[in-house]
């Protein structure tokens, strides 16, 4: 018989968590945003699943589901500040929902190889903007630095980690 | 690919993503997104990696509070916003009538307290060899309880030294290829716990690699299997009795020496009704092709494990019959 049956859901969105974060990230302009998607994709998903014929195809299914959601979510925010338009985030979604889970997967293993080569302090800082409001600031007034500085020198991290990370995958696609 | 966007691309992204952009910048990034497919090529990955520094940010945070028993609502938001999405759900999505009932809108937390000497405080010495033959010992390959010298252990004053790689049934260094160790936790106290709702077992380690050079890379692994039957079925036919578990986890964590610290390490699976127990699983080792010869290990530290059982409300509706 064909069909996923409901008490699979929690452990296949769970499997997945990962992974459709990541997309999620792609059509979500911040965590909160993401977050608030993945809520209501959720429920979706589990209205929906009888739709879904078997469990491995779940994880394209699920991409789906929050693409729309996505793009539902986004037209109902504050015009207090600029967003992108639909169209841009529609092409963003297909063309992120085109790349093959095993290159989301490889980028995302080696950053954190990459991370292991900073040294503790410039991971700290990297880490920083995900540990909570003001993490930035706080290593700013332990270390007597400005907090522009500072953001400053996350920058310049950042673009070192994504060198590291484009080196990493050419050297793994030229084995 | 790169070299058709803007000098200024990198920021404009990290602006977007960190949540600190202009409006103006916004617009603009919008234009060069709208008008390149490298730009919205490199924009993914650049999400993707972002969301990899969030994991990682959250398996190497802080010292993790003790765990309560049961927690208050307020923090577990994320469940409860679960259960309510859910509740929304039945209340707009079907054509069925739905109501509440009285089921406790509470998300637990508690430690597995089956699951023994997780800081490595209580074993002195060598570990016994071979895979564990009885619920709550360690034992496996070469290791040995230790204080850790010139960095500050994760917990307590000891840690667990994964010493060498072993291979069974076979006398060749270079076979070996890890350091493993075992225990086995007693599952069947928590079938009470499994009588509504979902519950997870969430498995957590410190891991460090002590090398302080640049070194050949070594992953250290954090892996929970959830078994039904006799435990002491599992050791003789290991790994192929791997085949025969229920469920399993795992998490790796890569390692190249150089900045010694440590790092923590969740996995997290499904706990299933029929689960009687669980082997919990840590090594340290190496890919064969990234270590040519014998693998070095001596440096490498695990403390600080443990097993916390995790419940989510149960679906706080119940179907009633038009």
């Amino acid at each position: 018989m064909k069909g996923v049956p409901e008490s699979d859901f929690l452990r296949l969105f769970v499997r997945h968590e990962t992974s459709l974060r990541s997309y999620a990230r792609v059509l979500m302009p911040s965590w909160e945003a993401v977050d608030e998607l993945m809520q209501e994709a959720s429920v979706v998903m589990w209205r929906k699943l009888g739709q879904l014929e078997d469990a491995d195809g779940f994880l394209p299914w699920a991409k789906v589901i929050l693409r729309f959601e996505g793009l539902r979510i986004r037209r109902d925010f504050s015009r207090d500040r600029h967003d992108f338009s639909e169209d841009v985030l529609t092409l963003l979604a297909e063309e992120a929902a085109e790349v093959s889970e095993d290159i989301w997967e490889m980028e995302r293993e080696a950053l954190e190889r990459c991370l292991t080569s900073f040294a503790p302090h410039h991971r700290e800082l990297l880490l920083a903007p995900y540990r909570g409001e003001g993490r930035v600031s706080k290593i700013a007034d332990t270390t007597a630095r400005s907090v522009n500085s500072l953001y400053k020198l996350l920058g310049r991290l950042r673009e070192k980690l994504l060198t590291c990370v484009e080196t990493r995958l050419q050297e793994s696609t030229a084995l | 690919m790169k070299n058709s966007l803007p000098e200024d691309w990198g920021t404009l992204v990290d602006g977007y993503l960190l949540g600190t952009i202009r409006n103006e910048d916004s617009i603009r990034l919008e234009q060069i997104l709208a008008g390149s497919a490298a730009a919205r090529s490199d924009f993914r990955r650049r999400c993707n990696l972002e969301s990899a520094l969030r994991s990682a940010a959250a398996s190497s945070g802080a010292e993790p509070a003790p765990l309560p028993s049961t927690v208050r609502k307020d923090r577990w938001k994320a469940p409860l916003r679960w259960a309510a999405a859910i509740l929304t759900l039945g209340a707009l999505g079907s054509p069925l009538a739905w109501a509440l009932t009285t089921t406790k809108l509470v998300a637990t937390i508690s430690r597995v307290s089956s699951m023994s000497d997780g800081g490595f405080e209580k074993t002195v010495g060598m570990l016994p060899s071979g895979f564990p033959t009885r619920f709550g010992t360690w034992s496996g390959d070469p290791s040995q309880t230790a204080p850790v010298a010139d960095v500050p252990h994760s917990e307590g004053t000891r840690a667990l030294r994964l010493i060498s790689a072993f291979s069974e049934g076979s006398t060749d260094p270079a076979a070996a290829r890890s350091c493993d160790v075992f225990q086995l936790v007693d599952l069947r106290p928590l079938h009470s716990a499994l009588s509504s709702g979902e519950a997870f077992l969430e498995l957590s380690a410190d891991f460090l690699d002590e090398r302080t050079e640049a070194s050949p890379e070594i992953h250290f692994l954090c892996k929970i299997c959830l078994f039904s039957g006799d435990p002491a079925k599992i050791g003789p036919d290991w790994p192929a009795s791997l085949g025969q578990a229920l469920a399993s986890s795992a998490e790796f964590l890569f390692s190249r020496g150089q900045n010694p610290a440590w790092r923590r390490v969740h996995t997290k699976t499904l706990l299933t009704k029929n689960a009687d127990f669980a082997l919990i699983h840590l090594a340290a080792g190496c890919q064969p092709d990234r270590w040519k010869g014998p693998l070095e290990l001596g440096h490498q530290f695990v403390d600080n494990v443990s097993l916390s059982l995790r419940t989510q409300p149960v679906l706080p509706v119940r179907q009633i019959k038009p």
